[in-house]
């Protein structure tokens, strides 16, 4: 299955895609940590912490016309998975980011498998959060 | 039993555990959380299950009169492997955490508002949150004893807290988080001077596969473990308890077999240490406890012992070769140790090192008081076991050396 991406989005597919061997998607993850768009120090507050993930995330979204958010996270990982989604869904339409399907993402991305079962139910919980603002 | 015509390669103690012959390529290093399960419990449940299966202490046919003499020879096995008095003294349980919420449950009948308990941050969730639900549902009063430097119990501080109100001095034997075996001897020994009847309770689920225990020279009230901690597999526990401060103890849980006379209106209990094993109890898992013991006796020989205290110099002195990394606490470890890594979380290490399949556990390790004191993030921890070599050790380094060709 698949499904159309942003043009940042599909480039990204493309260059995990190329890469042979889980050390290369996980080196080019923790690059991509220092890409995400963070919230406003003066706007980190515990209300926008997300619950279920191994380590802390806070998310803030703006959905005032496209879908857009802002993340922090204290690990690499998770915020090069973080960022990955702003690449995907960052000024999408409302109407995309509800029909947008993460798993199909991962799985496209090589990264599924190596997730562990916290780190899936985590991202569940971020997807849930991501869903619940893109439908209203 | 299974060894008996097998020589015992003491170098090679990981032939006894077929979790490795079936996972060749993994580096365990997570024998705090569980430890794998020997052979001769593995063998213990099967021809429990094959062979003999049927109830303890109720039915009289052949197979349960077996079974129940089964039962209480492991039961003497333990009271005789712990230096207890008697077998009446050791009390099977699910584990560790059942036995501090028994504890807890059994005892609040005899504490009133304004008593008090003692633990420390250092404890697992088990010996921590256990007493701190009890403190907050009878209004009793939870003083925290500090740590030193090392993370050992802040002996001076126990002094200082000790009153005429102490029910209960609460302790972990060695802490699950940074593996520092604590001063519980002293500690005892300083409250019962303070107060003689402060019950001491002692968490041994990281001391009882590291050291050799003796109830009676530790001489705490009540010890507990679990199995799973010490190669038997999961589902049992030992609650040890001094006779005399069993039978002051209510029952936990309540029915079949814990009970002496029951009528419409009341019920008599059992004696020990039946009344605190309603139901029909984990067999299987006991007989596995049984084989383990016999198990350990056989082969946890001084040399055995030595070269694990050995592993842990060797992992420690390997350890601080590694950049940017700091150990929580150096002295007195025993299976454990805990570190951070400057400009790395935790689970972003653990995560690269299980993709090396090198298995260790990151995070607050059930001891979130202690991590809100001393680090966020929590911590990465390596632990190991009689089975781990110098080989383990080594790869763990090379992985974390390799950690910065990610950054």
């Amino acid at each position: 299955m698949t499904q159309l991406y942003s043009e940042q989005a599909q480039s990204l597919i493309d260059f995990f895609q190329q890469q042979n061997g889980w050390e290369y998607r996980y080196r080019h993850l923790m690059k991509l940590a220092a890409k995400l768009e963070k919230i406003a120090p003066e706007n980190l507050s515990d209300d926008k912490k997300i619950d279920g993930c191994e380590t802390n995330v806070w998310m803030q979204f703006d959905c005032s016309n496209t879908f857009n958010f802002t993340a922090n996270c204290e690990a690499r990982i998770m915020s090069g998975i973080l960022y990955l989604l702003q690449a995907a869904l960052n000024q999408q339409t409302l109407q995309y980011v509800s029909e947008f399907n993460l798993s199909i993402y991962l799985n496209q991305l090589g990264l599924a498998n190596h997730f562990s079962e916290s780190r899936t139910n985590g991202l569940k919980s971020i997807e849930a959060q991501i869903k619940k603002h893109a439908i209203r | 039993m299974a060894l008996q015509n097998d020589k015992i390669n003491t170098a090679n103690l990981k032939s006894f555990f077929p979790f490795f012959k079936h996972n060749p390529d993994l580096t365990y290093l997570d024998n705090a959380a569980t430890t794998q399960i020997c052979q001769p419990a593995l063998t213990a449940i099967n021809e429990y299950y094959c062979r003999s299966h049927s109830n303890v202490h109720r039915s009289s046919h052949t197979t349960a009169k077996a079974n129940t003499n089964q039962f209480e020879q492991v039961r003497q096995k333990l009271a005789h492997w712990l230096n207890a008095d008697s077998s009446k003294e050791i009390i099977w349980t699910k584990g560790a955490t059942e036995a501090a919420n028994l504890l807890a449950y059994s005892l609040s009948n005899q504490f009133s508002s304004g008593d008090e308990v003692i633990t420390s941050i250092t404890e697992h969730h088990a010996n921590f949150v256990t007493w701190q639900q009890m403190c907050i549902k009878l209004n009793l009063k939870l003083k925290i004893v500090r740590l030193t430097d090392d993370l050992k119990i802040d002996l001076t501080h126990l002094e200082s807290l000790i009153t005429p109100k102490t029910k209960v001095l609460a302790l972990a034997h060695v802490a699950n988080a940074t593996g520092v075996k604590q001063p519980i001897e002293e500690a005892i020994s300083i409250a019962r001077e303070i107060n003689p009847e402060t019950l001491c309770v002692i968490d041994g689920s990281q001391a009882v596969c590291h050291l050799n225990l003796d109830v009676k020279q530790i001489d705490a009230d009540f010890y507990f473990f679990s199995g799973h901690k010490m190669f038997a597999g999961t589902g049992i526990g030992v609650l040890y308890g001094k006779q005399i401060r069993l039978e002051q103890l209510n029952p936990f849980h309540f029915g079949g077999e814990m009970v002496n006379q029951v009528s419409v209106e009341a019920t008599s209990f059992n004696q020990l240490p039946y009344k605190f094993e309603a139901g029909t109890p984990n067999i299987a898992a006991v007989f596995a406890l049984g084989a383990t013991v016999d198990f350990l006796s056989e082969i946890q020989t001084d040399t055995v012992r030595q070269r694990e205290s050995q592993l842990i110099d060797y992992l420690l002195h390997q350890l601080q070769q590694v950049p940017n990394l700091s150990i929580l606490a150096k002295h007195d470890l025993v299976g454990a140790v805990s570190f951070n890594i400057s400009n790395w979380h935790p689970s972003d290490v653990s995560e690269i090192l299980s993709q090396m399949n090198i298995a260790l556990r990151v995070g607050k390790h059930c001891a979130m008081p202690l991590f809100n004191e001393i680090n966020q993030d929590g911590s990465v921890r390596v632990s190991i076991s009689l089975y781990n070599d110098k080989q383990d050790i080594d790869k763990l380094i090379a992985a974390l050396l390799d950690l910065e060709n990610f950054l």
